[in-house]
């Protein structure tokens, strides 16, 4: 075999190897889906133990915090009226609050309770302009919850 | 007043690169000094105009002129006077203003300074540049105006986002943008020469320094985005293969890709076809990186505001696309190769060799990136990928890089003999085929620590005893004074100090197999252990520093019986923005640093910390000092045949 073929085989073989490890190797290892709390509340057993991903507000005047356990617990929904409580077990994150578009990570831990893994805040630069002397004196109260 | 000043400074810009591009190519087309002299005025006027502008906007964040929209969304009267003057690339709009002045300063630099070198393709580099411009500027005035009026007008900006009130993140930007525009000097000069029919490769050698320099602000650009993560998001660490992170490491891996088979088809006159496609590469993924970070498409985590400029974006990267290989296509002539033998061991093929997994980690990163994107719009499943995914493939290709990395060094062109091989390659190998074995079997480490720690220690090992070599070489030749004996065999030491750099980056991210992670809550007087570090609560602390009100803890650091200092995790208040900022506090030690955020203060007067021990972080950061160093030597170097030229004229 001359050198160059065996090179364009090397390089090849390697060029296929790295797209197959590619192709295969999105799974649910590493992969999660996006669900709505209405989608997982209809049907709550086929998600159990299942790693998700669920979008969605905090419902106002859900959230309980106990700082002991920085334990969270809050409930989220996506249309008004499907709710799903979720706990988490970590830190309040800078921009989580009620009514505040969360994303959150784990697995249902009984039918109509996520237990979060991770918890995202979803956030944008665009602030709203009005009030802000009103919502810093809320932020101060709510620091304090 | 200042509004139209700068907005029509802008469209002045636009009107005079169109006008250059045009009068360019017809000048190339009829042959006509005239008019090319007068298209490399118009670029030089360009640059002018859009001076004019970026002070325009400057002024108006100076001056608080809110009835700038964009000024309005991203300042405010309280804001220091630094962060008013780069607030300006606090948003898209001035950003792109940003990228668009240092694009009229790189053409203007090329305008001026290869009159006599590379004449007679300057006026088609100049076409090309032109545009990058027309297409930037066009965006500028037509969808993301950063002079647009504001009504109803407001009183009060609201104010520069807190995460950007950072020096890191005031840098980071620009020190990007220098990259990613550096990387369109080299395609141009490439595609021109293919333009013009030129038969020589002259524009490897005029461009070596742009693709350095370039390749150099894009590097440190990435590692100051992620100290600034690091210091202001708070979730202790730097890197997340979140797509905006992705964005900027796509074009990195193909530049850096192409900043060594450039080399072979400098020494070698091979790899002309691969070179340009890698650089037609990067300069599509600046763009595509542009794309996915201020398009909005991908939901990420970084606060970028989205906006409509996506498609023009993808109209762009279609025609740079098919411009560029419709060239490459035309001129199959310019891609022959001659014939030459490379044997297995040589530096051609370690090149090729990293080549190809550089190309490979920047197809993982690229289809971890749009997976979820082609997810949703064909099969309408709305899915994230996440870290795992990148880990598992990105950390083996890596081991095999930084062992290709390693092994290339002591590799000479065409061949090796075994007997060098054995030479330079026997203590290296056997150390770190001891390491991984203790690694796996003593001390039971992950698999991936063990073998990118080993690679580490070999790649470490080879470009330093090469370093080693270049300078009692130059002690040997007897150089006198101490400044020769240093400033010597430029372009060898300069390659070797960067790639000890990359050595000390790899090792700092062995770190991350190893730092822990805590979060519970405290009352005042109560003591919690993490590590060897012990952390006792003192009380809240509540202060005014520049623009904010800080709300905090105070803390009180011992480690092994003997107190360390104080420190204050916070959580700033600015007035203009709802949301409190948390400010971590952070104890480094050359080894660790322990990094401590605070989650909330309590009602019962218990405060909550996220405390983080990060190993070897600071050598992250610390790799910077090497690739400055190592800049400076490369970019001293110059080749010799561009010396031999000067000699002549």
């Amino acid at each position: 075999m001359n050198s160059n073929t065996k090179k364009y085989l090397i390089g090849g073989g390697l060029v296929i190897a790295i797209a197959i490890a590619l192709f295969t190797s999105i799974s649910g290892d590493n992969m999660t889906y996006y669900r709505t709390p209405a989608e997982i509340l209809a049907n709550p057993d086929d998600f159990m133990g299942e790693k998700i991903r669920v979008m969605g507000l905090i419902e106002t005047g859900s959230v309980t915090w106990e700082p002991k356990d920085t334990k969270l617990g809050f409930r989220i929904t996506e249309d008004g009226k499907h709710f799903l409580m979720v706990t988490y077990i970590g830190s309040k994150p800078d921009m989580f609050k009620e009514g505040q578009g969360v994303v959150v990570e784990g697995s249902l831990t009984a039918p109509g309770l996520l237990t979060a893994t991770k918890l995202l805040v979803k956030h944008s630069e665009e602030y709203k302009v009005e009030k802000h002397s009103d919502k810093k004196a809320d932020y101060y109260k709510s620091m304090a919850q | 007043m200042i509004v139209d000043f700068g907005y029509y400074a802008m469209l002045a810009a636009l009107v005079l690169t169109s006008y250059a591009v045009f009068a360019g190519i017809t000048g190339i087309k009829r042959n006509s000094a005239n008019l090319i002299l007068s298209a490399r005025n118009a670029h030089l006027a360009t640059f002018g105009m859009v001076i004019i502008a970026y002070l325009a906007l400057t002024y108006a964040f100076l001056t608080n002129d809110f009835s700038i929209k964009f000024v309005a969304n991203n300042s405010s009267t309280d804001l220091p006077l630094f962060y008013k003057i780069t607030a300006v690339w606090g948003g898209l709009d001035g950003s792109l203003l940003l990228w668009q002045m240092i694009l009229s300063f790189f053409t203007a630099i090329i305008a001026i300074r290869y009159q006599k070198q590379n004449k007679e393709i300057l006026p088609h580099i100049l076409v090309i540049l032109g545009f990058s411009s027309i297409f930037l500027l066009f965006l500028l005035i037509g969808w993301s105006n950063p002079f647009l009026q504001n009504f109803p007008t407001v009183g009060e900006g609201r104010g520069l986002n807190p995460l950007l009130q950072n020096p890191g993140m005031v840098i980071h930007p620009p020190t990007l943008y220098l990259g990613y525009v550096g990387f369109n000097v080299p395609f141009a000069f490439a595609m021109a020469s293919l333009w013009a029919g030129k038969e020589s490769d002259d524009w490897i050698l005029a461009t070596r320094r742009w693709t350095l320099v370039s390749w150099f602000f894009l590097t440190t650009g990435m590692i100051l985005g992620g100290n600034w993560a690091y210091i202001e998001l708070g979730w202790g660490g730097y890197w997340a293969w979140d797509p905006v992170e992705n964005a900027s490491l796509m074009p990195w891996l193909t530049g850096t890709a192409y900043l060594h088979s450039v080399i072979v088809q400098e020494k070698r006159n091979r790899l002309k076809l691969w070179n340009m496609l890698l650089l037609i590469a990067t300069f599509a993924l600046t763009i595509l990186g542009t794309f996915i970070t201020r398009s909005g498409v991908l939901n990420s985590v970084h606060a970028f505001s989205k906006s409509n400029i996506g498609p023009a974006f993808l109209v762009f990267i279609a025609i740079i696309l098919v411009a560029s290989h419709t060239l490459v296509i035309m001129k199959p002539n310019h891609f022959r190769q001659p014939e030459g033998k490379a044997g297995a061991w040589s530096k051609e093929n370690g090149f090729l060799l990293n080549n190809v997994f550089f190309v490979g980690m920047c197809f993982t990163v690229l289809y971890g990136t749009i997976f979820p994107l082609l997810a949703e719009g064909l099969f309408d499943k709305k899915l994230s990928i996440q870290a795992p995914f990148f880990n598992s493939i990105m950390l083996p290709l890596g081991i095999f890089l930084v062992l290709t990395m390693g092994i290339t060094q002591v590799l000479g062109w065409k061949n090796t003999s075994q007997k060098m091989l054995k030479k330079n390659l026997l203590i290296p190998s056997v150390l770190s085929i001891v390491v991984i074995l203790a690694g796996l079997f003593a001390f039971h480490i992950q698999w991936q620590f063990a073998f990118l720690s080993a690679m580490g220690l070999f790649a470490g090992w080879t470009v330093s005893s090469e370093l080693f070599k270049s300078f009692s070489r130059a002690k040997a030749k007897g150089e006198q004074t101490f400044i020769a004996k240093i400033w010597t065999d430029k372009r060898k030491r300069g390659g070797m100090i960067i790639h000890l750099g990359m050595v000390v980056l790899i090792i700092g991210f062995c770190g991350n197999f190893y730092g822990a992670e805590k979060a519970f809550t405290l009352y005042p007087n109560q003591v919690e252990q993490v590590g060897k570090y012990k952390i006792k609560y003192l009380r809240e602390v509540n202060y005014q520093s520049n623009n904010a009100r800080h709300v905090g803890a105070d803390l009180t650091l011992e480690a092994n019986g003997k107190y360390l200092g104080n420190i204050r995790p916070v959580k700033a208040f600015y007035p203009t923005r709802p949301e409190p900022m948390t400010e971590v506090a952070i104890y480094r030690t050359m080894l660790e640093d322990l990094y401590i955020s605070l989650s909330s203060l309590n009602e019962d007067g218990s405060v909550t910390l996220n405390v983080y021990i990060n190993p070897l972080v600071n050598l992250v950061w610390g790799s910077m000092g090497f690739f400055i160093v190592g800049m400076f030597y490369s970019i001293a170097y110059k080749p010799a045949q561009l010396r031999k030229k000067k000699g002549e004229a």
